[in-house]
């Protein structure tokens, strides 16, 4: 079984086993790292790269300067390296047992996306990475899909990262617009009954917008996609020169919570921006969800 | 001082947390709560202190909602990858989300003398 794993410039299927342990997340340059219960399985990074690069080259250095500890690696020259393309990667290998990357460039960011994987073995590459290279869609155009720690929705191009955080069973995601300092932020929280203590979502999340600093206007009671949520309204501080330093509300917060209770998970939808811009409309931040 | 050695991670999966055998525990006055007691030594001069000034020996914690769940899980046989497991499906977690919470209440447990974690010799 796989799950969709989309981030700035990429979307790939990946094993639903696979947990992102580790993470740096710049849309200039980052990577995630993915381990299981058996330990690390590999990582993706990208990084800008405005010409194609050697491949060969880069899997020598890569070797040398990553897995020193391997004797082999230090014998390794450019002769005994294997190169074959999966989909638009282009894999290189020193050998069974040894660590391995995949690299491809895309032209349109310009950027290079490459995985390693934890160690080569051809007797499971139809089962591993093979399938990971293969389903490689590109994530481009004015409207990117970030599909990550459970959150799947879509934003403009112009949203980027500003903040995120990832708890155990807690994560928060925050983006704003370029153009329009609109800031958007997503929340998941697992284990709702400690979350909520037995507050319904109407009481619970008035009570934390305040500890966030806003001042909470309406709280409605909804549905989305027949389950039991809350639209609020609220305002706080605004973020940007003169509204910060005036100590200007920005009074158009819109938020959106919902509790999925057969995940066990309760996500929740904050915007806010400038006076006078417009915010996000839901069904386009969530291609999947309908609200009420 | 002697620097701990870190677990790697499939040694700590295999390691059994057990409950500390002196400590009692009994359900509390409230619903869903146990009380679990904890007897408290003194060592060396203290020994002595203790008994002359008849100081509490005993200490009671009160566990409820998921510490008592964690606490009423371990059983002494069930490794930690077992109980990370088990909680995982009972809240519908990932596993190092589950990992790292059970992780959490499990350190607490072990502060207070509740728990205690076996670790196999390789």
């Amino acid at each position: 079984m796989t799950k969709q794993l989309a981030w700035f410039h990429f979307k790939f299927q990946i094993p639903v086993e696979w947990e992102i342990t580790a993470y740096s997340v710049e849309d200039r340059a980052g990577r995630l790292e993915f381990s299981t219960r058996k330990g690390f399985q590999a990582l993706v990074g990208w990084q800008p790269c405005d010409e194609v690069p050697g491949v060969e080259t880069m899997m020598l250095s890569f070797l040398r300067g990553n897995v020193s500890n391997f004797e082999r690696a230090k014998q390794v020259s450019i002769l005994n390296l294997k190169t074959h393309r999966e989909g638009i990667f282009l894999t290189s290998h020193a050998g069974d047992g040894l660590p391995f990357q995949a690299v491809c460039h895309l032209e349109s960011p310009k950027k290079l996306v490459h995985w390693v994987f934890d160690s080569y073995d051809e007797r499971v590459a139809g089962e591993t990475w093979t399938p990971i290279l293969r389903s490689f869609e590109p994530n481009e155009g004015d409207i990117a899909q970030y599909a990550i720690f459970g959150l799947n929705f879509r934003l403009p191009r112009d949203y980027a990262l500003e903040d995120m955080t990832v708890l155990p069973a807690n994560v928060m995601i925050a983006f704003e617009s370029a153009k329009t300092k609109a800031r958007a932020t997503f929340r998941r929280w697992g284990t709702p009954d400690l979350v909520l203590q037995g507050r319904p979502l109407e009481e619970f999340y008035p009570w934390f917008l305040r500890a966030q600093g806003c001042r909470v206007g309406s709280v409605q009671k909804s549905m989305i996609a027949d389950m039991e949520a809350i639209k609020a309204s609220y305002e706080r501080r605004g973020e940007h020169q003169m509204d910060r330093f005036m100590g200007r509300p920005w009074k158009n917060g819109e938020a959106s919570l919902w509790h999925d209770k057969n995940e066990m998970r309760i996500y929740c939808f904050e915007q806010i921006a400038p006076p006078g811009v417009q915010l996000l409309r839901f069904e386009e931040v969530f291609a999947g969800l309908r609200g009420n | 001082m002697k620097k701990r050695k870190t677990l790697e991670l499939g040694e700590q999966l295999a390691s059994i947390p057990m409950r500390n055998e002196k400590a009692g525990a009994v359900p509390g006055d409230e619903p869903g709560t146990l009380v679990v007691e904890i007897e408290l030594r003194y060592s060396g001069l203290m020994s002595f202190v203790s008994k002359a000034l008849k100081l509490v020996d005993r200490k009671r914690y009160i566990l409820d909602g998921v510490g008592k769940q964690v606490y009423e899980s371990i059983d002494g046989m069930k490794s930690f990858e077992t109980l990370i497991d088990d909680f995982a499906a009972h809240h519908k977690l990932t596993f190092f989300e589950a990992r790292a919470l059970l992780m959490q209440y499990i350190k607490i447990l072990m502060n207070k003398g509740i728990v205690v974690i076996g670790i196999k010799k390789s």
